[in-house]
């Protein structure tokens, strides 16, 4: 699904490298925590995933895509096939909760008969069918990133990229979503998170990727944040 | 995408940068009203013209008793008139030619001075005779004037399209500056397309960054920029149309036609053409200037 061959990536106006000589592979159906310290390039390697950036050296391939060399025409169908959480949500202040998650339809040209049949669906899957008209300003923290989830799997992608998605939640809060990510996962959605939330990655015993300085210095199945093997 | 969506995105954009929206269509609208009006001047010009031109003729007087020119001795003999004749009817450019005696001559003058005192002190001899000349293009004056000017018998030779030229190139003049001023006024509607364009960006990134990351087209982040801009520069144009039609029914045809009867105005069909060149200016610049800065300000 996803495979990182000795990928660096230089920024321009900085002497580390965000990233250095990086081997991952992702197995489509895997869900996977990359965790380390700010900076430690976590951000960087979800950029690398979404074509917002492009390695320095190496080459990085999503499902058979060899994502440096798609065109630019063709990023906005690649992004299409995968959905994308982000820490402060992300939804759009004027919509409601049933028309923020429709935005991801909408710009992709579905029918609005395609979108009434689908949403209701959707909502009901992240607990939401009680509030499709309400406003996210309405919303608590978590019920806002319950709608942006609904937004990422609205296209039902093969990959779901969450960026620290529980960082402005409170603990029950984030338990209730990742729950939700778990039961994302077992429909064969693969999902890679990152975060440095502890207690999270403790409790769900997954795959975890740590990294620092630019560096993958731990690749653990069912894994847990403090046991970093020193 | 889909129309409904792309039209609720432009109506929500313009009614959100209402101001700016008005700016940008009172801009577009003085603009091409300035590019019309310099275009309606050039159809005025070439209408009168062609008018005029068509009536206009070359003049050749022929020697008179007290003439002076170093082709005269005396009064033109019968000779020297048969010969001008005979040179004229050689000329390509030569459509028709009249010849008016002293006497026809004076008897043209009484017509236009009738009743005033100046006819009193003219003799028919003060007259010279003439021919007049109709030349198939006023333009080919030179060549005429070239074979003739050294003929003996020949006085002088006059163009009265020179003095219609005069008077053109005032109105050249005026067009020019019309044009000068709309080119400017273009400019400016440019930089305020990318500065109402630059703002809705930026007022709407949280939009367009979530439309990239859920794999909207560029062409559809695009789109609603584009189309807000394209309405705002369609009602401009309307307005400078309406203004330009306006001015051909009340200014023209209520004013100017009645009281210069002797002037031919441009026609409606005239003025009918200018109006989809306007539109295409007016969308076609604002579009083009919409279309930059999103490349600039909405990267992929």
């Amino acid at each position: 699904m996803i495979n990182f061959d000795n990928v660096s990536k230089h920024y321009k106006n900085s002497n580390t490298p965000a990233l250095d000589g990086i081997n991952l592979n992702i197995e489509q159906g895997d869900f996977v925590f990359l965790v380390g310290q700010s900076g430690s390039g976590k951000s960087s390697l979800l950029r690398l995933l979404l074509k917002e950036e492009k390695p320095t050296s190496g080459t990085v391939t999503v499902d058979g895509i060899n994502v440096a060399k798609l065109p630019n025409r063709k990023v906005p169908a690649f992004r299409r096939t995968m959905g994308i959480v982000f820490q402060d949500f992300r939804l759009l202040p004027g919509k409601t909760v049933f028309d923020n998650v429709a935005f991801g339809m909408e710009v992709i040209g579905k029918s609005k008969k395609e979108i009434e049949q689908r949403i209701p669906a959707l909502l009901e899957l992240v607990g939401l069918e009680e509030k499709a008209h309400r406003l996210p300003s309405e919303l608590s923290g978590g019920e806002q990133q319950r709608v942006a989830l609904a937004r990422a799997f609205v296209n039902q992608p093969k990959l779901l990229l969450a960026d620290e998605p529980t960082g402005n939640l409170d603990p029950s809060t984030s338990v209730g979503i990742m729950k939700l990510l778990d039961r994302i996962n077992r429909t064969g959605t693969t999902i890679v998170m990152a975060t440095h939330d502890v207690a999270i990655v403790d409790q769900m015993r997954k795959r975890i990727v740590q990294m620092e300085n630019g560096k993958i210095i731990r690749d653990q199945e069912r894994g847990m944040y403090g046991h970093t093997g020193q | 995408m889909r129309f409904s969506f792309v039209s609720k995105e432009v109506g929500n954009g313009l009614r959100r940068n209402f101001t700016m929206t008005v700016a940008l269509i009172v801009s577009v609208a003085v603009s091409l009203s300035l590019v019309g009006a310099a275009l309606l001047m050039s159809a005025q010009v070439d209408r009168m013209k062609g008018y005029w031109y068509d009536k206009i003729e070359v003049s050749i007087f022929l020697c008179g008793n007290t003439s002076v020119a170093f082709t005269c001795t005396g009064a033109v003999t019968d000779e020297q008139r048969k010969n001008i004749e005979t040179v004229l009817g050689t000329l390509e450019s030569v459509q028709d030619v009249f010849y008016e005696s002293s006497a026809d001559a004076y008897e043209q003058f009484k017509e236009q001075f009738a009743g005033s005192a100046i006819l009193a002190n003219i003799s028919p001899d003060a007259l010279p005779e003439s021919f007049r000349v109709k030349l198939d293009n006023p333009e080919n004056f030179e060549k005429v004037a070239g074979a003739l000017q050294s003929v003996q018998g020949v006085e002088s030779i006059q163009d009265q399209r020179q003095l219609l030229d005069r008077f053109f190139q005032i109105l050249k003049g005026l067009q020019s500056f019309a044009l000068a001023i709309a080119l400017a006024m273009l400019f400016v509607t440019v930089l305020l397309v990318m500065n109402t364009v630059r703002v809705a960006a930026f007022a709407r990134r949280r939009e367009t960054s979530i439309m990239r990351s859920v794999g909207a087209s560029n062409m559809s982040i695009r789109l609603p920029f584009i189309l807000e801009a394209a309405v705002a520069a369609v009602i401009g144009s309307t307005l400078a149309t309406a203004g330009i039609l306006a001015s051909k029914y009340w200014l023209i045809d209520g004013k100017l036609a009645p009281n210069l009867t002797f002037i031919p105005f441009v026609t409606w069909s005239e003025v009918l053409a200018i109006v989809p060149v306007l539109y295409l200016v007016g969308v076609g610049t604002t579009v083009l200037a919409a279309s930059v800065t999103l490349r600039r300000y909405l990267k992929g």
